[in-house]
């Protein structure tokens, strides 16, 4: 299963991509979060670099043991997921959120390692339905497959996690050769559904002018208040300066204010004068706007679509259909959470608490981000020995 | 493998567009950041720059309530916040223990004062730890100095504090306020309040929070805060002053109270249920009222138990949470004007002006109180009292009587007369909470009940002729009511607030007097009602002992209502109430009192009037006092029989 020859597979520019976003990631970290504890400044930075060390060892481990071997363990896997999925909703609600599980050292949320498990076990099923991708049955199947943990994370409520399963749906069943007129009628449906939710919102709160009240909506919208009431702010974010619509505006100030060249490193007044709430975590990007400027942003974007190209290359050079999906599910996972990411710091997308892979600081995205990481490079591992 | 090269072929195509769609994210991400850092980077330059303006508020000074009299019954005394300023901290932990630790309150922990730190979401904005009064807070204040070298972000300021100098007088009226709540952002948002600001939440202090004049003009007790902005470094470091503008003060109530029979009402309240309640337990509560007869103006208005707004000022401790949200007793509810209670025979006047303006009697018209009169529907009477005219059977509150009028008048002039005079409706009082409470008719008994029960029977009728059945009223609309017969008919909006004042003492409004409503009747006929009730308290009058020897002339209708709970017993629980007005040949004032399960009015209810009077007449020599005495000697015999 390990052979020592497999090293000489191993893609270097991927892993040295991944160490230069790691390293960049601590250094955006110690000035984003100096002045959050003023007696340890480096507190936060000291417990980021712990899990990224962590993060690696996982990330070894995720690529040692071969993805070839995962479809024998999938369905367990799967089960296993939508037990913990269902668990967390008898564990005491935090704030009326049920997502973590405290396991003493860490608050373990299922929806982030539910992320992987579901890509694996997603790949797996479609690698076996290759043939009959053209199948309604597939189409169906597949919906279920997706839609299980989807309600589960909606439910808890995460809807930022819950949509993450919506692209990786759309990602993987691509790849995996969904026919092309199908995926189409599908993404223009996905469209209209938005936009009706935001023409439902629009005449229910008279365009966005003040808050939700009961029976306002002409349709009803399965979601929870505080989801209704952010996509309210993002179109208006003036109507609630006070919280997450104060949020937005800071964001949008600080990344602005950051120009071209950016502030310099530590100089940014609206992250060191504490002007942006969370700008250790959900918010980091906007300390790389301010601080660094479009050039440090386009840097950022560009080492990050560089990892993401050179995984579709490992996606091209895999040695089955099996690789290819897995790696093409983890790179659709990184693509939408940092455009959701991006994005809401940015003031085009509505504020979720989907965390920017390897730069907001905390244990269980990074522990998970890495594993994804570690599935590619197990995949690379493995490749095709190429003729020549 | 043909095949295989054509398989790997459509990978190939799928994987492009893959990469294309990635590729499509990152541009728009790209553009996006392009354009608030290049095209729009000057207008995010000069908001962040405002962003080191600092607005520092001050708050205003809120208004003071006045009673008729001058005295200050609300009012605003200095007290000091202690707040921490979380960037120029430099050791949390070790602050939290030293603030602790200095401040020496059992209720301010490390703990707490870490929490609130770390809770604080803006933390450029100072985290208030607490608030101290003023005489206990100078020496603190001075401890917090010394150690002013180990104390860095540790600020201290003064602030005007809502204070009551009287506690728990009047406290219904008076109301309270409260710090902002969540509920009330949208005021934050539109300019008028701060974030940390205090809110009129109930009675006056919220009904004239923001009041507004004829010509839009603001007069409330808010007044309005003042701004400083000044420019700091992104260490909340204070640079420079940019621009003031002061705080103006807000204006003050003057009030029809007279805080000296205030006091004397809630005092003859408390005692006289404290009494009953020895035999009677489910006496907990009552309320009184009493107004000027010609102008509406309220002299005094009470609500048992008591409430102290202070209490809400600086917050409820675990023991005051407990007892003002006690379900049974109910102490913020303000029962003069929220709590409608079945009249009882305190109605009568209503009937007896209704059979009159119907000319279906008159003086002569004698009914023959008896046994065999007592027939089914027709409710039985207390005693048999033989042949009575209006005057004898007010006097002794004859139910066969007033029966057969209310009956002879019908329902519709009973309702019309009731309705005249202001019972069932909303008084008009400015006031927050006040409930219009239940005239019944035919119309209402058919909105409000199904099959058999919805008709309107002649039992109904005769229920309602004294004050039992459906109707409920507050104590309010009682001496309102009272007020109207007193005032021939004529009933005055019955108001708390005289003028207002602004901070210099001018007068900025002033209450207009308004007729709520009229009895359309022959002067005749009102005083024949007037006639009758003075004759309650003189010899034959069931409240003859009370007022029969008094220094004015009193005119009186006790009752005794049947509750209308199921769960009462219907032998034993009443409620006791008492309308009177005084003097009854020249009348100035009006009162009513429900005292709940206090059996008969003229012995629980009727003390209370007694006491009022006794301060508003000025009776209150020591004779009177000793009178007093004899009166809840009295109550205990009435009981102990």
């Amino acid at each position: 299963m390990w052979k020592k020859r497999m090293l000489n597979n191993l893609d270097w520019p991927f892993v040295g991509l991944i160490f230069v976003l790691l390293a960049a990631s601590l250094v955006v970290l110690s000035s984003a979060s100096q002045n959050i504890i003023l007696s340890d400044p480096y507190y936060y930075v000291k417990k980021q670099a712990l899990w990224m060390v962590l993060g690696i060892v996982v990330a070894a481990i995720t690529a040692y043991f071969s993805y070839q071997t995962f479809p024998r363990w999938a369905k367990f896997a799967y089960i296993f997921m939508i037990l913990i999925l269902v668990g967390v909703f008898f564990v005491p609600s935090q704030s009326g959120v049920q997502r973590w599980y405290d396991l003493g050292f860490m608050d373990f949320q299922p929806s982030e390692l539910s992320k992987i498990i579901t890509i694996v076990a997603f790949a797996c099923f479609l690698k076996k339905r290759q043939a009959k991708m053209h199948l309604w049955s597939t189409f169906f199947l597949s919906l279920l497959f997706l839609g299980l943990p989807l309600v589960l994370i909606i439910l808890e409520p995460d809807l930022g996690t819950g949509l993450v399963f919506i692209a990786l749906w759309i990602g993987m069943m691509w790849v995996a050769g969904f026919p092309t007129k199908r995926m189409i009628i599908i993404l223009l449906i996905l469209f209209l559904l938005v936009g009706l939710i935001f023409v439902d919102l629009y005449i229910g709160t008279d365009g966005f002018t003040h808050s939700l009240e009961e029976g306002d909506l002409p349709i009803p919208l399965p979601f929870s208040n505080y989801q209704i009431m952010r996509l309210i702010i993002f179109v208006n974010p003036g109507m609630d300066p006070l919280k997450s619509g104060y949020q937005i505006i800071q964001s949008e100030v600080a990344i602005g204010s950051g120009g071209m060249l950016g502030k310099g490193y530590g100089q940014g007044s609206q992250v060191q004068g504490n002007f942006l709430p969370t700008h250790h975590t959900d918010f980091i990007f906007a300390v790389i706007g301010e601080e660094f400027g479009l050039l440090g942003c386009f840097v950022f974007l560009g080492t990050y679509l560089l990892l993401l190209l050179r995984a579709v290359r490992i996606a091209l050079d895999a040695k089955d259909m099996l690789g290819t999906l897995i790696v093409a599910g983890v790179i659709t996972m990184f693509a939408f959470q940092i455009l959701v990411n991006v994005g809401m710091t940015t003031g085009i997308m509505p504020v979720t608490g989907l965390p920017l892979p390897l730069f907001t600081y905390g244990g269980t995205s990074m522990l998970v981000s890495m594993c994804a990481l570690g599935l590619i490079i197990n995949v690379s591992l493995r490749r095709r020995e190429i003729l020549f | 493998m043909p095949e295989l090269e054509e398989k790997n072929k459509n990978d190939y195509r799928r994987l492009f567009i893959f990469s294309i769609a990635i590729m499509v994210i990152f541009a728009v991400l790209g553009l996006r950041l392009f354009t608030l850092q290049v095209l729009q980077a000057s207008a995010y330059t000069s908001a962040a720059n405002n962003n080191q303006l600092r607005i520092i508020s001050q708050p205003a000074r809120r208004g003071n309530i006045y009673d008729a009299n001058m005295v200050e019954l609300a009012t605003s005394k200095p007290v000091f916040c202690i707040s921490i300023s979380t960037p120029d901290v430099t050791d949390k932990k070790a602050l939290a223990e030293k603030l602790a630790t200095l401040l020496d309150d059992p209720e301010i922990t490390p703990e707490s004062i870490l929490e609130a730190i770390n809770n604080n979401a803006r933390s450029y904005e100072t985290v208030l730890i607490t608030r101290l009064n003023y005489e206990e807070g100078v020496e603190k204040v001075a401890i917090l100095e010394e150690n002013r070298a180990d104390l860095g972000g540790v600020l201290v300021s003064e602030e005007p504090m809502r204070y009551y100098p009287n506690g728990s007088l009047a406290g219904h009226v008076i109301g309270t306020v409260g710090l902002i709540g969540e509920s009330d952002l949208n005021l934050v948002n539109e300019g008028n309040y701060l974030i940390n600001d205090w809110l009129g939440k109930t009675g006056l202090e919220s009904y004239y929070e923001n009041y507004m004049d004829e010509n839009g003009q603001q007069v409330g007790l808010k007044g309005q805060y003042g701004i400083m902005k000044i420019e700091v470094n992104s260490r909340n470091k204070f640079v420079s002053t940019q621009s003031t503008s002061d705080a103006v003060a807000g204006n003050s109530l003057v009030l029809t109270l007279d805080a000296k029979v205030q006091a004397a009402m809630e005092e003859s309240l408390a005692s006289t249920i404290k009494t009953i309640s020895k035999t009677r337990p489910k006496c907990q509560a009552g309320s009184a009222v009493l107004l000027d007869v010609k102008t509406g103006g309220i002299i005094a208005i009470a609500s048992y138990p008591t409430m102290d707004p202070n209490d809400f000022a600086e917050g409820l401790s675990q023991e005051q949470t407990k007892y003002y949200w006690d379900e049974n007793t109910k102490p913020t509810f303000n029962r003069a004007i929220s709590g409608a209670y079945p009249p009882g025979s305190t109605f009568k006047p209503v009937t007896a002006l209704a059979g009159l303006i119907g000319d279906v009697y008159d003086i002569n018209t004698y009914v023959n109180c008896c046994v065999s009169n007592w027939i089914q529907p027709r409710a039985r009477c207390s005693a048999e009292h033989g042949s009575v005219n209006l005057i004898k059977a007010m006097q002794v509150s004859c139910n066969t009587f007033f029966q057969e009028i209310g009956y002879r008048a019908g329902i519709d002039l009973l309702y019309d007369t009731a309705s005249a005079l202001g019972l069932g409706s909303k008084t008009g009082i400015d006031l927050p909470g006040e409930v219009s409470g239940t005239l019944a008719n035919p119309e209402w008994k058919a909105k409000n009940f199904t099959g058999w029960e919805a008709t309107w029977r002649n039992y109904d009728t005769y229920y309602m002729s004294m004050g039992q059945g459906y109707n409920q009223y507050t104590p309010l609309q009682l001496a309102n009511y009272t007020a109207a017969i007193a005032n021939d008919g004529v009933r005055m909006v019955p108001y708390l607030v005289e003028s207002i004042l602004d901070c210099e003492g001018n007068v900025v409004w002033e209450n207009e007097l308004t007729v709520g409503s009229q009895v359309d009747c022959d002067i005749e006929d009102i005083e024949l009602v007037q006639r009758a009730m003075a004759a309650v308290a003189e010899p034959g009058g069931v409240a003859y002992g009370l007022f029969g020897n008094y220094g004015v002339k009193v005119a009186v209708k006790t009752g005794t209502a049947q509750t209308g709970l199921a769960s009462d017993d219907k032998s034993k629980d009443y409620h006791g109430v008492f309308i009177a007005y005084a003097p009854a040949d020249d009348p100035q004032v009006a009162f009513a009192c429900v005292i709940e399960y206090g059996y008969h009015g003229s012995t629980s209810a009727a003390y209370v009037c007694k006491a009022v009077f006794n301060e508003y007449f000025g009776f209150n020599d020591l004779s009177a006092e000793k009178e007093n005495t004899q009166s809840t000697e009295n109550i205990e015999a009435d009981f102990a029989e």
